[in-house]
């Protein structure tokens, strides 16, 4: 099985609640993701992963404009995320 | 997907009439695929193929010639193309009929991984060998081979610079084609173009910029759509308020209900001890002979109340007699009256009945004994005074039957007068009056019963009262009194249950609608958790695209001055390349020297180019394949050994195509990066056919 391309930018990873996800370029970096870090986790008091998680679905719903469902998703990836959060 | 470039196919292409490149998957140790070529025999034209095959019009402004050409303007860059087809590009000679030909293979290079990225552009011309134009001179066709999808998936596209922002989506920005295929020229390019927006197009495109901006967009509206659909926290806020006020009512209802349960219990202990007391009494009355009738005054004026009623009653009743009169001898008499009147009746029947066999004896006599005699069939023979006697006998009993008369019957009629339906009406009129006065008397006679018996009781009690013993007559007033008190709790009871009643009800509805309150903030509470979430995450992404640049300019600044150092010049190295989103990069010296990379030799321009590319790959953990045309040129043998050692081992990058001549990477240079080399290819020109040929595993002979 290949890995599923869902955006040039992004490379597939799993977060700690094994939902697939896909990170972006810039999260790659190292400086970025520090400060990613310091702004999710510090400063907003979120996690890193759902943040991450919420970015992987804009490629999938967004194009000339939003496709339906984008909202359902998102609700859904953060239930899923408070509902497996240790917060 | 890690990519590697594993098939290039040119037909009617510059130098290649038609030419197949085929790339073997390269191994981490090996990433290097040597392609050479003297000059002028196809290596620019692969580089050219590149720019061009991948984006059209767009990649035109990398290609040498044409670095001032634009893509916006669509008549300009039609205009562009159809000059670079037609004096660069198209093959001399080529027939018109068949299309200029480019299709790229980008591979994943991991073994057993077989997904693909086919794209194939063709260029059309008309009888004279010139480019079409308008649309329909050039067609592109990109395929994506996946799992999913096997068997090849079209791109859908809408216009080709639809499919260009696609395919910039699934490889890498266009303006950054010269930062992975590239030589000295484009190198130079990309410098210029980094100082004029290119950076922050790059981190758009390549660091995925966009995507950030985007997704906080993303969220605002999924925040304001769910703060519509479910009245966010306004409504939110005016049901914490309104379950406050429920919340304080029932607190006070409780509080009130708590202090009227108190008073009924206080109150039923009360009339309990109060009812207890009065069996007591009633035990002990009892005893003495029996409960008394009350106070005496009392009784003194229910005796006279008594005697009162007992006057008027007999009042009534003697004047109801009087008033009787008439009515009252009917009632007197209304049997005799009836009964005479039933005789008469008797009386008018019989004399009716007999007064008619009286009145028809001659026409029954003559039916009996028909005339004249002698023809009479029954009695002719009988002798006519036989005949006489027998007819004045008959005659006779005729009038007997009625003899003697009823004994019933009335022996004369005293009310004559009252005949037929006159007798039944007088009847009816003396049964009705005799009904009615009679009702009266005798409620009236009842009345002055009662009226007596009443005042027969009430001298027995107060005579009994005015009889009985102190202590007795004590304990009743007591008694009286205690059940006056009792009676009073009994209502002030009753009154208290009601209010507790109505209490309870209003709190039930009050705790209904708390309840109501409740649920619909509980079905709000999750929504409202998710908006904070979702608004929490989009504060972090506007406050990361904002400080994104700075950080890229950063990490891209220290890994190419990591890479510049290893391959620059000695002089170079003491320096630090600068990067910045508003200028060209620069070098600044350990003494504050500054120079301009762009103006600097082709070395350093190429030494930052490649040291660029790396830094790219490195941070941006993309592996696109690196096709640098004569990377070193005609440096100095430090910078080749340099720069080829760089590039050698670099590990993060797949593949990387270097197109040399043999002045380049001649025999030494081979030899220190043979470990490294994946393939050989050797391309050449053949003056006769004007073709360039392809060998594969082939590479300059330097033994000759």
């Amino acid at each position: 099985m290949g890995t599923r391309r869902i955006h040039g930018n992004q490379k597939e990873i799993r977060t700690r609640n094994n939902m697939k996800t896909n990170e972006l370029a810039c999260f790659a970096d190292r400086r970025a993701k520090q400060k990613l870090i310091e702004l999710c986790e510090e400063e907003e008091g979120i996690s890193t992963e759902l943040l991450m998680e919420l970015c992987s679905l804009v490629p999938q719903y967004t194009g000339k404009e939003i496709k339906l469902g984008l909202n359902d998703k998102i609700a859904s990836v953060i239930d899923h995320f408070q509902e497996f959060s240790t917060e | 997907m890690k990519m590697y470039l594993s098939k290039i196919y040119l037909r009617h292409w510059r130098v290649y009439s038609e030419a197949t490149f085929h790339f073997e998957r390269p191994t981490q140790n090996r990433p290097i695929t040597l392609i050479g070529a003297m000059n002028g025999h196809g290596k620019t034209s692969l580089l050219m193929a590149l720019y061009l095959g991948l984006f059209g019009k767009h990649g035109l402004q990398h290609c040498e010639g044409f670095q001032n050409q634009t893509s916006h303007d669509k008549k300009e860059s039609l205009r562009s193309m159809k000059k670079a087809m037609d004096q660069n590009f198209r093959r001399a000679g080529s027939p018109y009929e068949e299309p200029t030909e480019i299709e790229l293979v980008f591979s994943d290079s991991r073994p057993g991984f077989t997904e693909e990225i086919r794209i194939r552009r063709c260029w059309f011309f008309d009888s004279n060998n010139n480019l079409r134009r308008g649309d329909n001179s050039e067609t592109l066709e990109v395929q994506q081979i996946n799992d999913q999808h096997p068997d090849g998936q079209l791109l859908d596209y809408e216009s080709l610079d639809d499919a260009h922002d696609k395919l910039e989506r699934m490889l890498f920005p266009e303006h950054l084609t010269p930062a992975f295929f590239f030589d000295g020229e484009q190198a130079a390019a990309l410098i210029e173009r980094m100082g004029k927006g290119g950076l922050a197009r790059a981190s758009q495109v390549m660091y995925g910029t966009d995507l950030i901006e985007k997704a906080a967009e993303c969220l605002r509206k999924f925040s304001s759509t769910t703060a519509g659909k479910v009245g966010g926290k306004t409504k939110q806020g005016k049901l914490e308020g309104e379950r406050n006020t429920i919340d304080s009512t029932i607190n006070q209802l409780n509080r009130e209900l708590v202090q009227l349960k108190q008073k009924r219990a206080d109150l039923n202990v009360e009339t309990t001890a109060q009812e207890n007391k009065r069996d007591k009494i009633k035990r002990k009355i009892n005893l003495l002979g029996g409960p008394g009738s009350g106070d005496v005054t009392q009784l003194q004026k229910a005796v006279e109340r008594a005697q009162k009623e007992e006057s008027e009653s007999r009042n009534r009743l003697c004047n109801g007699f009087s008033d009787a009169g008439l009515a009252l001898a009917i009632y007197r008499f209304k049997e005799p009256i009836l009964e005479q009147l039933k005789k008469e009746h008797l009386r008018e029947e019989y004399e009716s009945l007999k007064e008619a066999t009286v009145s028809r004896r001659e026409s029954v006599i003559s039916k009996a004994f028909p005339e004249p005699a002698d023809k009479d069939p029954l009695l002719r023979h009988m002798a006519l005074e036989t005949r006489e006697h027998l007819k004045q006998r008959f005659y006779e009993s005729l009038v007997a039957i009625y003899d003697p008369p009823p004994k019933d019957m009335a022996e004369r009629y005293l009310l004559g007068h009252a005949k037929g339906e006159a007798r039944e009406r007088l009847k009816a009129d003396v049964e009705k009056a005799a009904a009615e006065h009679a009702n009266n008397l005798r409620q009236r006679a009842k009345r002055y019963r009662d009226a007596v018996d009443a005042l027969d009781d009430a001298n027995d009690r107060l005579h009994n009262e005015e009889n009985r013993p102190e202590e007795l007559r004590l304990l009743t007033k007591e008694l009286d009194q205690l059940n006056e008190d009792i009676r009073n709790a009994h209502v002030r009871l009753g009154e208290l249950n009601n209010q507790i009643g109505a209490k309870q009800s209003e709190l039930e509805n009050k705790d209904k609608r708390r309840g109501e309150i409740l649920s619909q903030m509980q079905e709000l509470e999750p929504a409202l958790k998710r908006m904070a979430i979702a608004d929490r995450a989009r504060r972090v992404l506007d406050n990361f695209s904002k400080q994104l640049k700075q950080i890229i300019a950063e990490s891209l600044e220290e890994v190419v001055n990591e890479h510049f150092q290893k391959i620059a010049a000695e002089k170079f190295q003491k320096g630090k390349v600068q990067i910045f989103d508003d200028k060209p990069p620069l070098w600044k010296g350990p003494n504050g020297e500054e120079l301009h990379l762009g103006a600097a030799s082709g070395f350093e321009r190429r030494s930052f180019s490649i040291a660029f590319c790396l830094a790219l790959v490195e941070i941006t953990k993309r592996s696109i394949p690196l096709v640098i045309d004569t990377p070193i040129g005609n440096a100095d043998t430090e910078y080749r050994h340099r720069a080829l050692k760089a590039l050698a081992e670099f590990k993060l990058t797949d593949q990387i195509i270097i197109l040399t001549h043999d002045a380049e990477v001649n025999q030494d240079f081979l030899k220190a990066i043979e470990d490294h080399v994946n393939q050989k290819m050797l391309v050449e020109f053949d003056s006769q056919t004007g073709d360039s040929k392809i060998h594969n595993h082939k590479f300059f002979d330097f033994s000759r």
